[in-house]
């Protein structure tokens, strides 16, 4: 197996007011190259630090995280944002899309910090991404128009484009009703059947339950992991 | 009402820093505002306590599209409008004039007026003490070449006449006074505070005489009329111009170009500076819109920020309008404590200005630099106004907040696009307010610098000058005046540490009149003469200002009453007229309509003097000189060059000018350094103005631009987030900025460039020539603005960036 994903001894602490709380301690995690991964717990368990530390946008305490092989430790914030930018998909509970930017505007927008694509490539991959999740027909809309489970297919669009080694998704169905709840994860699911690596934190044990593992953390700990049988067909 | 009052109260209390800033800027703002419309209005729309002040109207002459100040129209003209007008129904001359007042041992020197009884009425003035004019006062009607107008043997005096000249003495009516020579009786006292037409605390009766020839020369008056009810300011004066077109249809010789306007008294004291009222008042209101627009933007903040709070008052029940006038209460307390302090500021402003407005010499006598009852009213106003234009806005946006989206926690990234637009249209009312602010400030400060440096062309240091008139009996000819020249020049001359003394009606920044001039060889001039500058001086004038004879010689000993009548005339005379020959030898005739008027010999150019303000074309209207031996005007300055401070031989000038003659008062004295420099008084009080408005409007705009970006980059930290979370870098994120802001500066810079260059263009009609400032100016304050825009953006963009992206994800 591949890991895409190497944490070791990773521990994350905050100051608030001079009192220091640890988020997380002592983390041990590796996921591998098509997994995907559940990570629940109770609230404040530090499920969603635990996702930042994986998508850099935040840096351990101490510890060690390798992604794809990489030693994350020292990294510029630039060189973080360029690992974010092609090997991270963010999936948020509250969409976080741009409102600004009209649909076609904010799923291209990963690709707008590269220069490594021509306008042809960057619209050819839009539309392929907006197909996916079947929203190639909204693509002039603003995100004001459209309900909460379009504007999540959106932001999974937005997370693709960069065809990246792993989906980081935080409650992707947290704001949504059951029916746009349920439609969010057929399509997850449907990604990682294609191959994507997946890891998702969530409330919702039935969600949770759907992943091929799931990790449950309890006051920073990993206290439970645990293979499940669905396997990507 | 109470309870929203006291709500209101405890949230400004809750947050110390906000409100002491938005006081601070309110307070300053209203303070200049205040400030600014007391000094307007009592330069331009004052309220004379005169009984039906709206129908009285001050009538002079225009010459040369020049509109005089006050004794311009020739006595035979006042006539004929007099003769003829409708539009009146009181129509009275007058003429300001300098008074002696002597017991025969001391004189005083006094402004007074020969005014006709009718005139004087117009004016409403009670006698605190025997009574005004009656027409019996008057023995004889004067005609315009008689020596003096005056032939009446009573006087009025004013109350600071009488406090300062007769010691209140309250017999004082029926006494007897020297009035220039000559014996009056006192028949009464003004109440304190009259002192119209201008600044007057003397008057004599005259009348004009009817059937005058036309245009001799002599005594011009100044006209004081009532408007008949009904008839308009402006129909009053569409009679007059018509009445002036007449005029010079029938006697081209004295008349041509020249016409007849009426104002208010207001603004003829005001003359020909109105347009800077105009641009101050222009200044005071892109002062205040800076000063609203910065305020109602971090009301707007404010408003936005209690979303949430807005949104469960509504949802409880709230009606709007309540949440309109609670949220107004708020701006109401802001306005009215920032209001209390601005009055105190504006009253400290007028107080320091009093000074300064003193040394423009010649104010009216309403010049009171304080808060009275009309000013507090209008402050009172102003806050008021400015209370709701910064209030309203914010109040009704925050109350029609939807409460929906308030109250759940849908954050979705980025600001609102109405938001943006809001924020948009904010920073491109601010720079482009202030772009034009500054550009007015700055070239004015460059253009008035330039004219403090002003070259008149000669060193005016060591210089002590003062003026005498020469109006009592004792000098009607000509030679009297001239031996009381030589006498004081060279008793002066003899004084230690006096280099040199001299005599002549005007030195260098100031002229004494402009004379119509007739060019013997130019045949073509058709009775049409052009106006030349025409100052009577001692021999010793050129070489007492260092200032070289180009061509022939200077005057004389052998420059007599019976000898050959000589001039020396300006190197710009000469050149203007006889450019390819020498002016040396030529003849020209003064006031060539006057029948006893004399060829007169040019026999020397000098250098060119300035003999008016520095600026503009009257700057190089040429001038001739007459040796005061030939003709000497009645008003007269005496000079003397010291070998140390001038100022320290004020006494010696007066203790040797009485004893030429003690009846003759000196007056007026000054350095000829300050004289030029009161001479641009006025400019450097408005450059000063524009040096406030400048830093203002760039604290202003700098406090702004950086208090809305600094908003609008705060409200999108949680987008900053999602872009970093997608990979953008701290580059793109500034990047991004810029090209958002790009629109906004350049459409702020052009139009406030734009707008600029229109206003300059109207100051350079009036008071400069500033083309070599503008681009300079521009570029300087364009780049200022982009600079400050630019920092405005970044620096709080560079603050969000330094939080961790998923810090800047969950911020709120």
């Amino acid at each position: 197996m591949t890991h895409i994903i190497e944490l070791s001894n990773i521990d994350k602490s905050f100051l608030t007011d001079e009192v220091e709380t640890l988020a997380l301690s002592n983390v041990e995690l590796e996921i591998n190259k098509g997994e995907f991964v559940s990570i629940t717990g109770p609230s404040g368990c530090g499920k969603s630090t635990l996702l930042s530390l994986l998508g850099l946008l935040d840096t351990a305490s101490s510890g060690q995280y390798i992604l794809n092989g990489h030693n994350t430790e020292n990294l510029s914030k630039n060189e973080r944002a360029k690992i974010r930018n092609k090997e991270i998909g963010f999936i948020f509970q509250s969409f976080n899309l741009i409102s600004e930017l009209d649909v076609y505007e904010n799923v291209e927008l990963p690709l707008t910090y590269r220069n490594d694509l021509s306008a042809s490539e960057i619209s050819q991959r839009v539309e392929e991404a907006l197909a996916k999740v079947d929203m190639g027909h909204r693509k002039k809309h603003f995100p004001s128009q459209l309900s909460g489970g379009q504007q999540q297919r959106i932001a999974i669009a937005r997370a693709l484009i960069s065809s990246p080694s792993i989906l980081l998704a935080d409650e992707p169905t947290g704001n949504l009703d059951s029916k746009n709840a349920q439609m969010v994860m057929d399509l997850l699911h449907q990604l990682h059947k294609e191959g994507a690596t997946i890891c998702m934190v969530t409330h919702d044990q039935q969600c949770a339950d759907s992943a091929t593992r799931r990790i449950s953390l309890f006051d920073g700990r990993i206290v439970e992991d645990t293979q499940l049988s669905n396997q990507a067909a | 009402m109470l309870r929203d009052l006291k709500y209101a109260w405890r949230l400004l209390l809750k947050t110390p820093g906000f409100t002491g800033i938005t006081i601070a800027v309110m307070a300053i703002g209203l303070g200049l505002a205040i400030y600014m419309f007391s000094i307007i209005n009592m330069l331009a729309y004052k309220k004379l306590d005169i009984p039906q002040y709206e129908q009285l109207v001050m009538i002079d002459a225009v010459v040369d599209g020049m509109l005089n100040n006050g004794g311009s129209v020739y006595s035979h003209d006042f006539d004929y409008i007099k003769q003829r007008q409708q539009s009146y129904s009181d129509f009275g001359a007058y003429i300001n004039n300098s008074f002696n007042l002597s017991d025969g041992k001391e004189a005083k020197r006094y402004n007074g007026s020969l005014i006709d009884p009718v005139a004087f009425k117009l004016f409403g003035g009670k006698p605190l003490l025997g009574r005004v004019f009656s027409d019996d006062d008057v023995k004889s009607p004067f005609i315009d070449n008689t020596r003096s107008p005056d032939t009446s043997d009573v006087v009025v005096i004013g109350y600071h006449v009488w406090l300062d000249y007769f010691a209140k003495d309250n017999a004082v009516i029926g006494k007897t006074v020297q009035v220039n020579g000559r014996i009056h009786t006192v028949i009464g006292v003004m109440q304190e505070g009259f002192a119209y037409p201008r600044n007057q605390s003397i008057w004599v009766p005259v009348k004009v005489a009817a059937n005058q020839q036309p245009g001799l020369g002599g005594w011009q008056v100044s006209i004081a009329a009532k408007l008949k009810p009904g008839v308009s300011l402006e129909t009053g004066q569409q009679e007059l111009v018509t009445f002036a077109k007449e005029l010079t249809r029938l006697y081209p010789e004295s008349n041509t170009n020249v016409s007849i306007a009426s104002r208010t008294l207001v603004k003829v004291v005001m003359d020909n500076s109105m347009m800077i009222v105009h641009i101050l008042s222009g200044g005071t209101l892109f002062i205040m819109a800076l000063v609203i627009a910065n305020i109602g933007n971090l009301m707007l903040a404010r408003a936005m920020e209690r979303n949430k709070e807005v949104a469960i008052r509504t949802a409880l029940g709230a009606p709007r309008g309540r949440i309109i006038r609670q949220m107004l209460f708020e701006t109401l307390i802001i306005c009215f404590i920032g209001g209390f302090f601005g009055i105190i500021i504006a009253g400290w402003g007028l107080d320091i200005s009093k000074p300064i407005f003193q040394t423009f010499g010649g104010g009216g006598s309403w010049w009171t630099f304080e808060l009275g009852y009309e000013e507090l009213m209008s402050a009172c106003w102003i806050i008021l106004l400015t209370a709701i234009l910064t209030g309203v806005i914010p109040a009704i946006k925050a109350s029609s907040t939807d409460i929906n989206s308030a109250l759940r926690d849908g954050t979705r990234g980025a600001q609102s696009r109405q938001s943006g637009r809001m924020i948009k249209i904010l920073v491109s009312a601010e720079i482009f307010l202030s772009c034009t602010l500054l550009i007015m400030a700055g070239v004015t400060i460059f253009g008035v610098k330039n004219v403090i440096n002003a070259d008149y062309g000669i060193n005016s240091e060591n210089i002590l000058t003062s003026k005498f008139v020469l109006n009592t009996d004792a000098y009607r000819q000509t030679g009297n005046r001239n031996n009381y020249h030589l006498q004081l020049t060279r008793l002066l001359a003899q004084e230690p540490g006096i280099e040199k003394a001299t005599t002549a009606s005007a030195f260098p920044g100031r002229s004494s009149g402009r004379q119509s001039i007739q060019i013997e060889d130019l045949t073509n001039q058709n009775k049409q003469f052009p106006r030349s500058y025409f100052i009577t001086i001692s021999n010793n004038y050129f070489e007492f200002l260092d200032v070289p004879i180009l061509a022939g010689r200077s005057f004389s000993d052998n420059d007599t009453r019976g000898s050959l009548p000589v001039v020396i005339v300006s190197s710009s005379f000469a050149k203007k007229y006889w450019p390819n020959t020498s002016a040396i030898g030529k003849r020209i005739k003064a006031e060539p309509n006057n029948p006893d008027s004399k060829w007169l010999t040019i026999v020397g150019v000098s250098k060119h003097l300035v003999h008016s303000q520095p600026f503009g074309d009257e700057q190089f209207r040429p001038t001739i000189y007459v040796p005061n031996s030939q003709i000497a005007y009645q008003y007269q300055y005496v000079a003397i060059k010291t070998s140390s401070d001038p100022y320290k031989f004020q006494q010696t000038l007066i203790t040797q000018a009485a004893k030429v003659d003690a009846n003759i008062p000196l007056y007026n004295i000054f350095s000829l350094s300050d004289r030029l420099e009161r001479r641009v008084g006025a400019m450097v009080f408005v450059s000063n103005i524009f040096i406030i408005f400048g830093v203002m409007a760039l604290i202003l705009a700098a406090a702004g631009i950086y208090g809305i970006m600094s908003r609008s980059v705060t409200q999108r930290t949680q987008e900053f987030g999602v872009r970093r979370a997608l990979g953008a870098i701290d580059k793109d994120i500034y990047q991004l900025l810029l090209k958002q802001g790009l629109p906004m500066l350049l459409f702020g810079l052009v139009v406030g460039a734009v707008l600029g260059y229109f206003v300059v263009q109207m100051l350079a009609s009036i008071i400069l020539s500033i083309d070599d400032y503008y681009f300079l100016v521009t570029l300087t304050i364009l780049s200022t603005i982009s600079i400050t825009f630019i920092s405005a953006t970044l620096i709080p963009a560079y603050r969000t960036l330094q939080m961790e992206p998923n810090n800047a994800l969950r911020y709120e």
